[in-house]
């Protein structure tokens, strides 16, 4: 049985600066959910294995100015055995060809390395990997 | 012969599109997206965060207007020097020879 999906985005991974690797990544602007200010811009990783989306809290905390530990709390277990604790909040990413998301992320509160975009976010969309190409592809409709 | 003047209409101000926004990249994906000036200049030019493996960084155009090894700091001088929305990502140290990724965390 054959399934067709049709794409409508395609985008390249994004470069690693030091090894030249390249990640599957997306710039995003990001907000508190119902503010408009601050915002900032940050990158973001697709993450296939992550139940919930992950900010770094130290980034967060700085550039929108939010209240970390007024958020729920939350654990987080990754394959290697790292476990960290982290507070849900609702968050508001834009991209300017995939438009608005609302997601109730997990932000660290210790500082982690990248940004994850988990299963959460990809409930919003369908999306494909080429990885011979370093390239993956939206369908921004779920 | 009276040549032909091109007739620009001033009512019709439009914003010019960033060629970095609609270029399409080799392999046909789209370049589009945020910062596309921004990480378009940072993989040519790696020897720029090389001194700033294990910080945050702000880059604002092709320059890094702020760092630190503390997020809050780097915004705060990146505030400083005029940027209303920052682009800050860490910086990771770059992996041993003959190391590979599993995961992200």
């Amino acid at each position: 049985m054959a399934f067709a999906v049709t794409y409508t985005h395609s985008f390249n991974y994004l470069v690693d600066e030091f090894s030249g690797k390249s990640l599957p990544g997306l710039r995003l602007s990001l907000t508190l959910h119902g503010t408009d200010f601050p915002k900032a811009d940050i990158r973001a990783y697709l993450d296939t294995g992550a139940e919930f989306s992950l900010f770094d809290g130290a980034l967060l905390v700085s550039t929108l100015g939010m209240d970390l530990m007024a958020g729920p709390e939350t654990g987080l277990s990754a394959a290697s055995g790292v476990a960290l604790a982290a507070r849900i909040h609702r968050l508001e990413l834009f991209h300017p060809d995939l438009g608005r998301f609302a997601l109730d992320a997990a932000i660290s509160t210790v500082p982690i390395r990248r940004n994850l975009l988990g299963r959460d976010f990809f409930r919003h969309l369908q999306m494909g990997f080429r990885e011979f190409h370093h390239t993956f592809l939206i369908n921004a409709a779920p | 012969m009276k040549a032909k003047a091109k007739k620009i209409r001033s009512g019709s101000k439009r914003k010019p599109v960033s060629k970095e926004h609609s270029r399409p990249s080799p392999n046909g994906a789209s370049a589009a997206g945020l910062r596309s000036v921004e990480d378009e200049w940072l993989p040519k030019h790696p020897e720029k965060l090389r001194a700033h493996a294990g910080e945050y960084v702000v880059v604002e155009g092709r320059r890094i207007v702020a760092h630190s090894a503390d997020a809050k700091a780097a915004v705060e001088t990146a505030k400083r020097r005029g940027v209303t929305v920052t682009y800050i990502f860490f910086v990771p140290p770059p992996l041993p020879p003959n190391s590979y990724r599993i995961g992200f965390l």
